[in-house]
């Protein structure tokens, strides 16, 4: 299962929150104006009621009603109010609305002095009925009197209806305007959290040291953990370099120690000079920091600078020419005691291999870093530049006076993923390119070409 | 020449020490860098040999404080750190070539005599003024091509005279750089063994290889 957003899972929630929230309040709201209509109407109906009682009474025994009461709307036939009169649970009296209607319901009379309110169907309309029952003295008799006032539900259907479109009108808006506010403050929640992603991304390609932008409380707490994890990777890759260099030291003064001996013997110091040359390799094999998270793109000019100055010390006698093309720009995403090692190693071969002339040219393209080294010295025979290559294929398959530089430049270049291609120079002596392909382009954005 | 060594393993700096007097150097030791900031300040050497990882102050420590100081003398670097960064460090905080331990001792002999021969402008292991001519690899001194025998205090003036062709030499300076720290230092020494080496190197007296200046010291003879 593919795991969703973050994006997409709060605009889900927040997506199924209005879904269902918007047609309940809806369904809520209607509920609660139907039933205060409803509760009106009778009202209304009870009112009426009173006004007919009082306009009723017994003339010789007979109900007697006048002709044109003081509700206008009964009187006006189809007003879809109407008023019906019981007496001794016989219909005696209709109102002049009722005149259009061809059926009305009847509805049940209440007891003496009660009231019964009705919704009735009939004929698939909708009746709202109101009934009271009184006792009425006719000739020294009480007689129960029912009075009922009904009315249609068109008018009150009517009602519903507009409340209902104005409801869902208003309920339309505050949905829009509350969607607008969840992306708004779903965008507000999730901005840290993107630009956190930012930041890591970056300490990843080495443009800043640490996240150091402020972040809410719940975020600050990951920012400082992410920061000591950045600083313990960094602090135990320098540890465990510097115990590997101790390591180093404490063999190898004793080393140099049983070497100076004016009584060792020959042939013991051939394999004390293996023991130094495995005890110095394997050593940096095992410090070589190889690719990994956090690695700083280190400038290559100032590096290059660098060295020329020290093999300008090295090689004084030599009044050797060292020139360097390099634009200011290019950059080499290697730990930067490796790429030292890398290309003093190189450059001091060239060194002692010039006549005059040490050229080292740097090329950057999108995707690939080709630094060349070449000197004006006699150069190497094409049959040997295979075996030059390879000579860091094994271990052990460097021979006594051989000098381990190039090995070291191997195992580098393998670790790193770089490759080592040995040609002749224009110089007319030999020319080690080497290359590095990225194949993903996690590299800054400065790609000038020379 | 006066040589300063400074390395904190014991074993070692013995072992130095003898190979280095035995090579006729005068010299002075020191097992952490408190010590040879000390020494260095107080002495004009004409090398130091030091070990980068020292007690007290490191090694590059050392040579950045004296180069501060406008202390100029060659600085050779021992070091176990076999990084390229650690030379290139070493190099740029002032040391003038560095050395790998291990090491064989020839190598480190062959160092120092030209980190010297270096600093006094001097091209050539052979030191030459007319028909005097000293070889600093072989330690051997001949005039007009005939072997002379000397002392190791009167090769050590003689070598000193020689890599300073240019300047007048005084007793003191003299003295500074022939022997070490623990030599009680008398200047009448010094004229006994030009006197002898005079008499060594022309014993006809036409040559008149070593001038006096008066009260300023001793100069090889430009005319020669």
């Amino acid at each position: 299962m593919i795991p969703l957003s973050l994006k997409l899972r709060v605009f889900l929630a927040t997506f199924t929150a209005l879904v269902i929230f918007v047609p309940l309040t809806a369904l809520a709201l209607e509920k609660a104006f139907i039933s205060s209509l409803t509760q009106s109407l009778y009202e209304q109906l009870r009112t009426h009621s009173v006004t007919l009682i009082t306009e009723f009474e017994f003339n010789n025994g007979q109900p007697v009603m006048p002709l044109s009461l003081r509700n206008k709307k009964l009187n006006i036939p189809g007003s879809e109010l109407y008023a019906l009169v019981k007496v001794n649970g016989k219909l005696t009296w209709l109102s002049e609305s009722s005149l259009a209607e061809n059926v009305l319901p009847l509805p049940k009379e209440p007891q003496i002095g009660n009231e019964l309110l009705e919704t009735i169907s009939y004929n698939n309309i909708i009746f709202y009925s109101y009934g009271y029952t009184a006792e009425f003295e006719n000739d020294g008799v009480f007689t129960p009197v029912t009075f009922f006032l009904v009315q249609t539900s068109s008018g009150f259907d009517r009602e519903v209806a507009q409340f209902r479109a104005t409801l869902w009108y208003w309920l339309g808006i505050i949905s829009v305007i509350l969607v607008l506010i969840l992306l708004f403050s779903m965008y507000a929640a999730l901005r840290p959290l993107d630009k956190l992603i930012e930041q890591i991304k970056q300490v990843e390609q080495g443009k800043i040291q640490k996240i150091n932008k402020t972040y809410p409380p719940e975020l600050e707490r990951l920012k400082s953990n992410i920061n000591h994890l950045i600083e313990a990777e960094q602090t135990q890759r320098q540890r465990y370099k510097n115990s590997l260099s101790d390591l180093a030291h404490s063999i190898k003064t004793p080393l140099a120690v049983l070497l100076g001996q004016s009584a060792l013997q020959e042939e013991a110091r051939a394999p004390l000079m293996q023991i130094k040359q495995i005890v110095e390799r394997q050593l940096k094999r095992a410090s070589t920091t190889a690719k990994g998270l956090w690695l700083q793109p280190e400038p290559l000019r100032p590096l290059i600078e660098q060295i020329f100055q020290a093999m300008s010390k090295i090689h004084q006698q030599k009044e050797l020419e060292l020139t360097l093309q390099c634009h200011p720009s290019y950059y080499i995403r290697i730990d930067k005691t490796d790429a030292i090692e890398l290309l003093a190693n190189l450059i001091d071969n060239a060194c002692k291999a010039a006549h005059h002339v040490v050229r080292v040219s740097v090329d950057q393209q999108a995707k690939k870093l080709t630094i060349k080294i070449e000197d004006d010295g006699s150069g190497i025979p094409e049959e040997q530049r295979e075996t030059i290559i390879n000579r860091g294929a094994r271990l052990d398959s460097y021979t006594q006076g051989q000098g381990i530089g190039l090995a070291l430049v191997s195992d580098l270049l393998s670790a790193y993923a770089g490759h080592l291609q040995v040609a002749t120079s224009e110089l007319g002596g030999a020319s080690f390119i080497i290359t590095f392909n990225y194949s993903t382009d996690k590299t800054p954005s400065t790609k000038s070409s020379v | 020449m006066r040589i300063l060594i400074v390395e904190d393993d014991s074993r070692l700096l013995t072992q130095l020490d003898v190979l280095m007097r035995k090579h006729g150097y005068s010299v002075d030791l020191a097992d952490d860098g408190k010590k040879a900031l000390y020494l260095l300040n107080e002495y004009p050497y004409d090398i130091a040999i030091i070990d980068i990882g020292l007690p007290i102050i490191d090694g590059i420590d050392v040579i950045k404080t004296i180069r501060q100081e406008k202390i100029n003398c060659p600085v050779l670097i021992l070091t176990a750190r076999d990084r390229w960064q650690d030379k290139v460090e070493g190099l740029e905080a002032g040391a003038d070539d560095f050395l790998t331990k291990p090491f064989h001792m020839e190598e480190l002999l062959a160092r120092t005599k030209a980190l010297i021969r270096r600093a006094s402008g001097q091209a050539s292991p052979k030191l030459e003024q007319g028909s005097i001519q000293l070889d600093t690899l072989t330690e051997e001194v001949t005039v007009n091509g005939r072997a002379v025998d000397l002392t190791a205090y009167e090769y050590k003036v003689l070598e000193y005279l020689l890599m300073n062709q240019q300047k007048i030499i005084s007793k003191t300076e003299l003295t500074e750089h022939i022997y070490d720290q623990d030599f009680d230092l008398d200047s009448n020494v010094i004229e006994v063994f030009v006197g002898r080496l005079r008499k060594k190197l022309d014993p006809t007296g036409e040559l008149k290889p070593i001038e006096t200046v008066r009260g300023r010291g001793y100069r090889m003879n430009r005319n020669l």
